[in-house]
C-alpha cells in the first residue's frame, strides 16, 4: 500500500494553531455558524429520540427523497431508493466509490491542480494518482488531447471537482461532455465532486454534469452539505449513481461508516427544506469577500499574478518572476524543517515564510499538484476582519523584505 | 415559556384554519405514507397546473403547525416572536376576509408519533385519502403508523375516494377501514388500476397504465419504482377529483 500522508492543507492548520496571533485563510471553512433553522431542526430530532440508533445504511428516508427533489429542480433524475447514498461528507463518498472500483495498481487520472485530498484518497483505495495538468493561461481549462495521453489500459476513472477546488473556475458544458465522450470511450467512471455548485458569482453559468443522463452509468455525483450549509463539522454529504453501482458502493460505505452520522442526516434535511436563504446570504457574502481578497492581490501586482474567482471560496495567485527570483536566492539559507515532498518547493517556501513571519497562513500550492507549485491558495471564506488583516500582513511583509531586491536573512527554523 | 408560546401558535392557527375550511369548503385531497408524499403531491400539483383553484403545501409544512400554515399559504415564523406575530395578524385577515381561496387542497400529512393524525383531522376533513406505502424507517412503530393511517381512511365520508397502494401489504389491508370507494393501484393482480410493463432507460422509464378502460404508455424522465406509483396515484386522483367536480 503507497504511503499517505496528512493533507497539506491540514498541516498548515495544525502549524498555524501553534504561532500566536496568526490568522488563517488556509483551511476551505467559512467563519458562519450553521443556520438555527438547521441547528433548530436537528435538536428537534435529538429531543424526538430520532438520532440514537443507526439509520438505514444509504440514509434516512426523508433526506434522501429531499435530496432527490432537490437533484430534479436542477434536472438530475435519480433514484432515492437505490441511487441515492448518504454520506459522512464529500470525501467519504469518494473513499467508498474508490474502494468499489478500483483494484491494486488501478489509476485515477486527476486534473492539476485540484483538491489535495484527492491524490491521497485514490492511493488509500489502492490506485495511482495521474495528474493531468490544467491550463492556467487558458483559464485552467482541460485539454481533451492531454487527458487522451494520460489513458492507459489501468486506467479506470477520472476525478475532479466542479466548480474546481482551489481556482474557483468553472468547466464549461462542452468539456464536460467530452470528458464523459473520453470516459465512454475508454470504458472509465467519472468522479465529480460538486462541492461549490451554489458558490457560483456574476452570473456565471454552471452545468452540473449530472445533467447528463445518457451517462449515468459512468457518473458518480458528489455533494456534501459543509460549504453550501456552512455545516463542515457535521460531516454530511451525498453520491448518486446509477443503481447498478450505487449497491455496490452501498456495502463499502457500510463497511466504513455504517451510516452518515444521524444528527447531521436531520440537519441536511432541515439545510433543503428551510436554509435556502442562508444560502443565499453566504453567496452573496462571499462574492464581496471575493473582490475584498483581488482588491488587495491588486496591489501586490509586483508579487502575484492571479484570475479573479467565478466560484467557490478560493483564489490562486501565482508568483511573480520577480518573487520567483527572491525566494530562489533565500532558498540556499533558509532551513525549514522539510519533508522529502516538500524540499525544493518555493510554494511551501513562501507558505511558511508567510506563515512564521507575517503570521498568516495560506496554503501552499503544490499541494494540488505539480501544476500547482509557484501558487499559494487563500480562502475568503474567511471574515472580512481576517481577510483584511491578512492582506496587509502579507502586503507590508512582502514590500519590507523583498524591497528592490535585497532581502533580510531569515531566522532558522526547525 | 416556549411551550406555551408554541401551544397559542398551534391553537390559534388551528382555529383559524377551521374558519377559512368551514368558509370556503375546499376539497382536500390528504397524502400520506412513511415516503414518496411529496413526489404524489408534486404529480398531482403538475397535472393540474393549468386547472385554476389547486394547491399544494411546501414540502416540511405537513405536521401540527405546519399543515396549517400551508392551508393559510403563509411562511413560519420560525423563532421570532415577531414574525410570529406577523403570521398570525395576516392569517386572520385570510381566515376571515379573504375572498380568493383555492378550490382544492393537495396537503401532505407527516406524522412521526400517536395521535398526530387525529390532531390534523381535527383540522381538516379530507375528502379523498391516497397512501403511499408504511414503513421505510427503523424508527416506525408498526402498530402506531398503522392505527394512524387507519385513522385517516376510516374519516373519509361514504362520497369521496381511498386510493392506496396495493403492492405494500400493510397499506393495502387499510381498505377495510374504509366507508368510501377503494381504489387499488400497483403492479400486483389485487391492483384495480395496474402498473405493467416498466422500462429503465438511460433518460428515465415508462411503464403502461390502464385507467377509464384506456391503456397508456407513460413516459417519464424519473427513476424509480416508487415515481411510476407516485404518477400512477396522481393519475388516478385527478381522474377522481375530475369525477368529482362534474
Amino acid at each position: 500500500m503507497a504511503e499517505i500522508i496528512l493533507s497539506p492543507i491540514k498541516e498548515m492548520e495544525i502549524r498555524t494553531a501553534k504561532v500566536s496571533n496568526s490568522v488563517s485563510l488556509a483551511q476551505g471553512v467559512a467563519d458562519f455558524d450553521t443556520p438555527e433553522c438547521i441547528k433548530k431542526g436537528a435538536i428537534e430530532h435529538i429531543n424526538q429520540g430520532d438520532v440514537a440508533k443507526y439509520s438505514l445504511s444509504p440514509g434516512i428516508v426523508e433526506l434522501r427523497e429531499a435530496i432527490e427533489i432537490d437533484l430534479n429542480k436542477r434536472e438530475i433524475y435519480y433514484d432515492f431508493e437505490n441511487e441515492i447514498i448518504v454520506t459522512a461528507g464529500a470525501i467519504e463518498a469518494i473513499s467508498a466509490t474508490l474502494l468499489t472500483i478500483l483494484s491494486p495498481g488501478d489509476e485515477v487520472v486527476i486534473p492539476d491542480p485540484t483538491y489535495t485530498s484527492y491524490q491521497e484518497a485514490i492511493k488509500n483505495a489502492g490506485g495511482v494518482p495521474s495528474f493531468m495538468a490544467l491550463s492556467e493561461e487558458d483559464e485552467w481549462s482541460f485539454d481533451e488531447k492531454k487527458m487522451e495521453k494520460k489513458i492507459t489500459t489501468k486506467t479506470r476513472a477520472i476525478l475532479f471537482c466542479n466548480p474546481n477546488n482551489p481556482t474557483g473556475t468553472i468547466y464549461r458544458s462542452d468539456q464536460l461532455l467530452r470528458i464523459l465522450e473520453i470516459a465512454e470511450k475508454n470504458n472509465l467512471y467519472i468522479l465529480v465532486d460538486e462541492v461549490y455548485r451554489d458558490f457560483i458569482y456574476d452570473n456565471q453559468e454552471f452545468y452540473s454534469i449530472g445533467k447528463f443522463s445518457k451517462f449515468r452509468k459512468r457518473i458518480i455525483y458528489i455533494f456534501s452539505f459543509s460549504k453550501s450549509y456552512s455545516m463542515t463539522g457535521w460531516r454530511v454529504g451525498f453520491l448518486a449513481t446509477d443503481k447498478s453501482l450505487a449497491q455496490k458502493i452501498l456495502a463499502r460505505h457500510d463497511v466504513l461508516v455504517t451510516c452518515a452520522p444521524v444528527v447531521s442526516q436531520w440537519g441536511a434535511l432541515a439545510a433543503l427544506e428551510m436554509a435556502e436563504e442562508d444560502k443565499l446570504y453566504f453567496k452573496n457574502t462571499f462574492k464581496d469577500r471575493r473582490d475584498l481578497i483581488c482588491s488587495h492581490l491588486d496591489n501586490l501586482k509586483e508579487w502575484f499574478n492571479y484570475q479573479k474567482p467565478s466560484s467557490s471560496y478560493f483564489v490562486f495567485p501565482n508568483f511573480s518572476k520577480k518573487l520567483i527570483q527572491a525566494l530562489n536566492r533565500e532558498k540556499e539559507i533558509k532551513k525549514y524543517n522539510f519533508q522529502d515532498h516538500q524540499k525544493d518547493s518555493l510554494s511551501w517556501q513562501l507558505a511558511l515564510d508567510l506563515l512564521y513571519e507575517a503570521k498568516v497562513a495560506v496554503v501552499p500550492g503544490q499541494a494540488f499538484g505539480k501544476t500547482g507549485e509557484n501558487h499559494v491558495r487563500m480562502c475568503f471564506g474567511r471574515s472580512d476582519g481576517d481577510i483584511l488583516k491578512a492582506m496587509l500582513r502579507i502586503e507590508s511583509y512582502l514590500n519590507k523584505k523583498y524591497k528592490q531586491g535585497l532581502f533580510i536573512k531569515s531566522k532558522v527554523y526547525f | 415559556m416556549k411551550k406555551i408560546f408554541r401551544f397559542i401558535i398551534e391553537r390559534y392557527l388551528k382555529l383559524l384554519t377551521k374558519i377559512i375550511i368551514y368558509r370556503k369548503k375546499p376539497l382536500i385531497v390528504a397524502i400520506a405514507g412513511s415516503s414518496n408524499k411529496t413526489f404524489i403531491k408534486d404529480r398531482i400539483l403538475e397535472e393540474m397546473k393549468n386547472e385554476n383553484g389547486v394547491r399544494g403545501n411546501p414540502r416540511s409544512f405537513n405536521t401540527e403547525i405546519g399543515l396549517p400554515l400551508a392551508v393559510l399559504f403563509l411562511p413560519s415564523g420560525y423563532s421570532s416572536i415577531f414574525k410570529w406575530a406577523d403570521v398570525l395578524l395576516a392569517g386572520s385577515y385570510i381566515s376571515i376576509f379573504k375572498k380568493d381561496f383555492p378550490k382544492i387542497l393537495v396537503l401532505e400529512m407527516g406524522i412521526s408519533k400517536k395521535g398526530d393524525m387525529k390532531y390534523l383531522l381535527s383540522i381538516i376533513k379530507p375528502f379523498i385519502a391516497i397512501i403511499s406505502d408504511i414503513g421505510q424507517n427503523f424508527s416506525d412503530n408498526k402498530n402506531v403508523i398503522d392505527q394512524e393511517m387507519a385513522n385517516l381512511v376510516g374519516s373519509i365520508p361514504k362520497e369521496g375516494r381511498v386510493i392506496l397502494n396495493a403492492d405494500h401489504s400493510r397499506v393495502r389491508d387499510l381498505q377495510k377501514k374504509s366507508k368510501a370507494p377503494v381504489i387499488l393501484y400497483g403492479k400486483t393482480k389485487k391492483a384495480q388500476i395496474k402498473i405493467t410493463k416498466i422500462k429503465e432507460k438511460n433518460n428515465g422509464q415508462s411503464f403502461n397504465l390502464k385507467l377509464n378502460n384506456n391503456k397508456k404508455q407513460i413516459e417519464t424522465e424519473l427513476f424509480g419504482v416508487h415515481n411510476v406509483y407516485a404518477l400512477t396515484a396522481a393519475k388516478i386522483a385527478v381522474n377522481e377529483i375530475r369525477k368529482i367536480k362534474k
